[in-house]
């Protein structure tokens, strides 16, 4: 076989270097939430359209990821699409084995019950395998500078925000916190979510240079808005686990503040891992 | 020169973004300083069965607690009785101003049953 194809060989060897890195990448990133128990029971208590609104969202934020990150050198929207594609097999067999291992998975679940833990584990395996390349890929972001790279960062904004609520959203110590703090607790989680973001964005360059120049402007347009985000992601991630039902809107902003604190070191974060 | 001038305009997106990410953190702040103006309420906790379905083991009637305080309240124990038979549950949170549901299983029809909020802790 290798005398017929050296090159050819040589690739699928790279493949598999690539392949493995993307299996250690879910790893690193799911067994957190592989090893919570209320990610085993959501995965059969939570409500199928939840679930599938969680699925649903999480897939265009994989794409991204394979755009912005991906575990291959490849680029271009064929490669992407297959990217985002392999990473969810990869999400989906970390899942399955590791569950099965941790004796969560036996042969007496019922079909419905494990398609919908792992498929619910699935999606943060696959975040991370598209991570694992942690760099960005040259050759993009340099015509239309101003608006393509801000919707970028923003984009990497949401995404790690995402990450990070997912994987405190389904413990119960979210609501159990947000039970505990009063509104003078909320409101130092706030002002210490706005200062974390605008520290890291401001110092680990989040901004052109343009912005590193001027705190201000950094914050009117990368802050604010990446805290907004951080807030919108959580309050979905909160839904999704049925965190908001019978809360009344002071709660669920509440809870949306305490889960919008890891939210916003997430979005922050997301620039350092990409 | 002419690049300078490009520079200091700004795509309408980041001016939007901008914008919606002031109003979300202020609202946030406004409404939590309402809030911590607010004099706070313990919890005010009232049960009624909202739902009687019949199953093959028997009459499970849906007890819906409310929660009128400010306060959340844990452990949240509720009693139905209904002549000599009593069932009881337990709800992890009852959130302030928020409600959340409890099941409790008789053998007969537990429409005409009392259902009361017993006891709970703080959270």
């Amino acid at each position: 076989m290798s005398l017929v194809a050296p090159a050819a060989s040589s690739l699928e060897r790279a493949y598999l270097k690539d392949l493995g890195r993307a299996f250690a990448g879910a790893l690193v990133f799911s067994i957190p939430l592989l090893m919570t128990m209320e990610m085993w029971q959501a995965g059969t208590a939570m409500n199928p359209w939840r679930r599938l609104l969680l699925v649903g969202a999480g897939l265009p934020f994989l794409y991204g990821l394979a755009f912005y990150a991906g575990f291959s050198d490849r680029r271009g929207v064929r490669n992407d699409l297959l990217d985002t594609a392999v990473a969810l097999a990869v999400g989906f067999l970390t899942a399955f084995i590791l569950l099965a291992l941790f004796g969560v998975l036996t042969a007496s679940t019922s079909p419905q019950a494990a398609a919908g833990m792992v498929a619910l584990q699935a999606i943060p395996g696959a975040m991370g395998a598209l991570l694992a390349r942690k760099q960005l890929s040259g050759g993009q972001g340099q015509t239309d500078e101003g608006q393509a790279s801000y919707r970028g960062e923003l984009f990497l904004m949401a995404a790690g925000a995402l990450f990070f609520a997912l994987n405190v959203a389904p413990t119960e110590e979210m609501i159990l916190i947000a039970y505990k703090t009063t509104a003078i607790h909320a409101l130092g989680l706030i002002g210490l979510s706005v200062l974390l973001l605008h520290a890291i964005v401001f110092k680990a360059g989040f901004a052109g240079q343009e912005e590193a120049d001027h705190p201000v402007e950094a914050f009117l347009y990368f802050t604010l808005p990446g805290y907004a985000i951080a807030l919108g992601v959580s309050l979905l991630v909160l839904f999704v686990f049925g965190r908001t039902d019978g809360h009344s809107l002071g709660g669920i902003v509440h809870t949306m503040i305490v889960l919008g604190f890891p939210a916003s070191i997430g979005a922050a974060a997301a620039r350092l891992l990409v | 020169m002419a690049k300078k001038g490009t520079a200091q305009k700004r795509p309408v997106l980041q001016w939007t973004m901008a914008g919606v990410g002031a109003a979300v953190t202020a609202a946030a702040i406004g409404l939590m300083a309402w809030e911590a103006v607010q004099p706070s309420a313990p919890p005010a906790l009232s049960a009624r069965i909202v739902k009687v379905e019949t199953t093959s083991a028997g009459h499970v009637a849906t007890v819906l607690v409310s929660n009128a305080g400010d306060d959340t309240a844990a452990a949240v124990s509720v009693e139905a009785e209904l002549g000599d038979q009593t069932a009881t549950a337990t709800l992890d949170y009852v959130p302030g101003h928020g409600q959340a549901e409890a099941y409790v299983m008789f053998h007969a029809d537990p429409r005409a049953a009392a259902v009361r909020v017993k006891a709970w802790s703080a959270p």
